[in-house]
Order: structure tokens, then C-alpha cells, then sequence
């Protein structure tokens, strides 16, 4: 039992189209694996189909297994999976009706691991510093999340996802928004992250992958297509379209 | 076609526009205006003991006031109210959660059929089972009828609230571990919250203002304020049906400063709704 994440003959199909063809993965205790792959590979879907959110969608149909924990996903309670198995969604969604400390602490307080007045101030504090958010919002924290910029917003929503420190952390794309400093620096915070959990990240970026990933898969037309440790298959890539993405031509 | 001609045409049809607007304003402001000029002497004369004493007896030359009606309004739409709010936020977060489904479908064409039966046959059918069996018209027969009648309004007005919040929030809820509890809570009556909170004010003065489920449920109170929820109670649209047809004019009286009273019951809600609105907007 050495997968924290397991997928075997996992296949899509989304209104009658295939989005994943057989993926089959393995994601390893406190390891970060990054996803790449072009757009529309099926990286987000993914994503889904291991925190079961694709199934809101009445017109997915999945077949194979995904495992995680030792246990197959229609064995959890979807609600229970998604306390432990968090994702953070390609969109920032901070909640606009919630303040931005409430945005991350109501999670917290939902789930049970902070409740006392101090507990959640602290953990809110500690999120908000892990994505560099800190300091540009410790003064408005009864604002709502709508004063926030974009990238501001994307922090957020990592932020209240890290509160709940979930055994598996899917983050889709989390840093598109954010500046090269903010970026390296969350990248930092993930890398100590992993200590505690088990990541796994949808990047665009080649050098974001080879600075925080342990392992890759590449997607491409819902088929892993190649898969293997960052360094080995950034220097030797075996497929063109890895070529590609890492060239940043794809 | 000419710069000044398509500036013509456009100040045109602005005009038309504009024109239709306030035709249609007409019988609303005339409406207002005859309420008001009717209405606002027994208003002035009697002041707050309008809403404090009785009613007159026929021939007294006293207008007294509505008391029953107003406490009695007041009662069976707010229960009215709660209990159609309580149901349409089951039916509605069934229809949002479910949207495509074929129960959803089915729960939408019930409350359709609701909306169609004519209330005064809601109130003949209260009659026959609520009344008939606690042996005589009360306030909890009124509020049932008044609640079936409204119940269409209420989910109606929660079921587009929880619509209009995007697919995307309820998923960040769910990945994130909230319960489906949670997700009502935080999520559809959260980020709604002023779809939602002008939802319940319509159905109030929906409730408010309905007569015809009343007729057979209420009874008539007038010889005391209010008896319990189990014995006959009165209210305001009810008062001024009956009080309009009777021939005595200090009943007419009553009945003008009562439909005052009663637009003015309905406009709190619908300014504060205009506040949501333009706040929501922001
Ligand atoms: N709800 C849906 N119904 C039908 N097809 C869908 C749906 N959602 C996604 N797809 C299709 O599934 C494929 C994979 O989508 P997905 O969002 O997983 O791609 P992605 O790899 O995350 O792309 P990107 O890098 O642009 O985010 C796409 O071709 C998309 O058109
Ligand atoms: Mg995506």
C-alpha cells in the first residue's frame, strides 16, 4: 500500500465524449506529482474524478477504479473523501457573501479542526502566511474577498483549502494568477507542505514542475502518454509532446 | 440613412416608450391617490387608535378602528409566511441540487398546478376538512388556506434565488468538505441571501393581501382583539370585502382607512426590497 492515489483503467466519458482513456496512476505518500498537459487533455477532470466531484455532473459516466487510502472512492462517504481529499479549483471561488477571514475559517470550523476563538484566529493566520497573503490583508480581513485582486483571490482559495490539512492537496493550475515572487514563495511554502500531506499539481509552467515536482505524468488526448520522475523525464523525455511542453511550444 | 435622421428616429422612440410608461402608471397613481384621499381622513381623525380599538357597531357614530383585522393579518400571514418559506427552501434546494432530473420536473409541475387552483376553492376546501372538523373557522384554518395560496409565490421566488447561485461556488463548497446542510446554508442562502430575503417579503404580501382563501376560514372577529389561534380571528382585506358591501357609511369609513393602511402594510416590504435590489447590484 504504497499509493495514496491509485487509478486503474480509469475512463471518462462526458456527454459522450471520452475526456480520459485508461489512465492508470500511482501518487505516492508525501510526494508532489505534477500534471501536465495542453489544454483540454483532461487535467481538471481528473482532478474531479479523484475527489468525486465529477459525479455532479449527470452526464459523466466513469468506469475503472480510483483507490484512495487504501479504499475505493464509491467506498467513501463523497463528503467525508472531500474533507480529506481537497481540491482547489482552476477559478478562484473565494465565497463573495463570507469575509475573507471567514472564507478560510469557516472551512475549519465546518470540519471540526479548529474551534475555539484562538484555534481558528490562529490557523487563519497561519494559512494566510503559507500563500503570502498575510500581510496585503491582515488589515481588511471584514472585507469581503471582493477588494481582492485576482491573484490575491487564487491565494485565498489555497489558503482555506490548506486550513483543513487535508491528507491529499489537488491543486488545479494555483498559481496562473500570481507573480513570479508570490509564486517561488508558495512553491516554497508547498515543499514544506509536503511533510504533512500528499500534493498533486496541475501546472502549465516546465520550471514550476521542475522546481517542486517528485514525479510527472503527462496527459495528452485522456491518455498518460508519460510518467516518471521530474528529473529523469525532463532530461530524457521520450514522447514529442513532452518535448513540446517543456519547450512551452504546446 | 442620415446621422440626424437615426437621431430623429431614436428620440422617437424614446418618446413612444416613455409615453407607454406612464400610461401605464395611470391607473397605479390614480389608484394610490383615491386610497390616500379616502383613507387618510379616519386615518387622521381616530390616529393610532385606529389600529388599537375595535370595530364600530352599525349604527355608532364612532368609526372605532381594526385591531382584530390588523392583529389577525398579521398573524396568519407571518405563520403563513414561515411555513410556505420552510417548504419552498425543501422544494427549492431539491430543484437546484437535482436541476435536470425528472423529480425536480415533477416538483415544478405540482407547484405549477398549485398557482392555478383559484383560492377561493382552497378556502372552500380548508373548509371542509380544517374547519369542519375544529368545529368552527380559526386562525390556523386561515393561515393553512393563506399558505397554500401563497406556497407557489415562495417557491417560485427561493427556487430562482438558489438558481442564480453558479454551479461553481457549491462546488468550491463540496471540495472543500461542506456537508449538504453547509452548502444551503452558506452556499444557495448565503451568496442569495437578498434573492432570498426579498423572496420571503413578496410572499408575505402576498400573504397580506389574499381574500378570497380567508372567506370561508377566518370567521368575523370584531367584539374582541384576538382569542387564540383556535377561535375565529379577523383581517384587513377580509374587514374591508365585508365592510365595502355593507350599507352602513361609517362601515365605508372604516373599510377606506383600513385599504390604507393595508397598501402601507404592503409598501414597507416592497421599499425595503427595492434597498435589496439596489444593494445586490452593487
Ligand atoms: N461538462 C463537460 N461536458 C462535456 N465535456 C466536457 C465537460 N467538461 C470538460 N469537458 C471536455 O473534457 C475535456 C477535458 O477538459 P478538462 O477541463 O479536464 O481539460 P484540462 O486539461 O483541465 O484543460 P485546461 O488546461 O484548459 O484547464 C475537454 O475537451 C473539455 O471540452
Ligand atoms: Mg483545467
Amino acid at each position: 500500500m504504497s499509493c495514496v492515489v491509485e487509478a486503474r483503467d480509469l475512463v471518462v466519458r462526458l456527454g459522450g465524449r471520452t475526456v480520459l482513456s485508461g489512465v492508470n496512476l500511482c501518487i505516492k505518500h508525501n510526494s508532489i506529482s505534477v500534471i501536465m498537459g495542453p489544454s483540454g487533455s483532461g487535467k481538471s477532470t481528473l482532478l474531479r474524478v479523484i475527489n468525486r466531484l465529477i459525479e455532479l455532473n449527470p452526464e459523466a459516466e466513469v468506469s475503472g477504479r480510483v483507490v484512495i487510502m487504501g479504499k475505493d472512492i464509491y467506498e467513501w462517504d463523497p463528503y467525508e473523501l472531500r474533507r480529506y481529499v481537497v481540491l482547489v479549483q482552476q477559478e478562484p471561488t473565494p465565497f463573495p457573501n463570507l469575509s475573507i477571514f471567514d472564507n478560510v475559517a469557516l472551512p475549519a470550523k465546518l470540519n471540526g479542526v479548529a474551534r475555539s476563538r484562538e484555534e481558528v484566529e490562529k490557523l487563519v493566520r497561519w494559512a494566510l502566511e503559507k500563500v503570502m497573503l498575510w500581510d496585503e490583508v491582515k488589515d481588511r480581513l471584514r472585507k469581503p474577498p471582493t477588494v481582492l485582486s485576482g491573484g490575491q483571490r487564487q491565494r485565498l482559495c489555497i489558503a482555506r483549502a490548506l486550513v483543513l490539512r487535508p491528507e491529499v492537496l489537488l491543486l488545479d493550475e494555483p498559481t496562473a494568477n500570481i507573480d513570479p515572487a508570490n509564486t517561488l514563495k508558495i512553491e516554497e511554502s508547498l515543499k514544506e507542505l509536503k511533510e504533512d500531506m500528499t500534493i498533486v499539481l496541475v501546472t502549465h509552467m516546465p520550471h514550476q514542475a521542475a522546481r517542486v515536482g517528485d514525479f510527472i505524468y503527462v496527459l495528452y488526448n485522456g491518455k498518460i502518454i508519460e510518467e516518471g520522475p521530474v528529473g529523469e523525464v525532463f532530461l530524457h523525455p521520450r514522447h514529442e509532446v513532452t518535448t513540446k511542453l517543456l519547450e512551452r511550444v504546446l | 440613412m442620415g446621422r440626424s435622421t437615426r437621431k430623429a428616429i431614436n428620440l422617437l422612440v424614446i418618446a413612444v416608450i416613455v409615453a407607454l410608461g406612464v400610461l401605464g402608471l395611470l391607473p397605479l397613481i390614480w389608484l394610490l391617490y383615491s386610497t390616500a384621499v379616502n383613507g387618510l381622513p379616519p386615518l387622521l381623525e381616530k390616529g393610532l387608535s385606529f389600529i388599537t380599538d375595535l370595530p364600530p357597531t352599525p349604527m355608532s357614530t364612532d368609526i372605532g378602528g381594526i385591531a382584530p383585522a390588523l392583529v389577525g393579518t398579521l398573524i396568519s400571514s407571518s405563520i403563513a409566511t414561515l411555513l410556505a418559506v420552510v417548504s419552498a427552501v425543501i422544494s427549492s434546494l431539491f430543484t437546484r441540487e437535482y436541476m435536470y432530473s425528472r423529480i425536480s420536473g415533477f416538483i415544478e409541475a405540482v407547484v405549477r398546478s398549485f398557482n392555478g387552483i383559484p383560492t377561493i376553492i382552497v378556502s372552500m376546501y380548508v373548509y371542509t376538512t380544517v374547519v369542519l372538523w375544529m368545529g368552527e373557522p380559526n386562525v390556523v384554518a386561515a393561515s393553512i388556506a393563506l399558505l397554500i395560496a401563497v406556497l407557489p409565490t415562495a417557491h417560485y421566488y427561493l427556487s430562482s434565488a438558489l438558481r442564480s447561485v453558479e454551479e461553481r461556488y457549491r462546488e468550491a463548497a463540496l471540495s472543500l468538505g461542506f456537508r449538504r446542510i453547509h452548502v444551503l446554508r452558506y452556499v444557495y442562502l448565503g451568496v442569495a441571501r437578498r434573492q432570498v430575503a426579498s423572496g420571503i417579503l413578496m410572499t408575505f404580501i402576498r400573504a397580506v393581501g389574499e381574500t378570497a382563501p380567508l372567506l370561508f376560514t377566518m370567521g368575523f372577529l370584531t367584539n374582541s382583539v384576538f382569542q387564540g389561534l383556535n377561535r375565529p380571528g379577523n383581517a384587513i382585506s377580509l374587514l374591508i370585502f365585508i365592510y365595502a358591501l355593507s350599507p352602513y357609511t361609517n362601515y365605508h369609513t372604516v373599510a377606506w382607512g383600513a385599504a390604507l393602511l393595508l397598501l402601507i402594510l404592503v409598501l414597507i416590504p416592497v421599499l425595503l426590497i427595492e434597498v435589496l435590489v439596489k444593494e445586490a447590484r452593487k
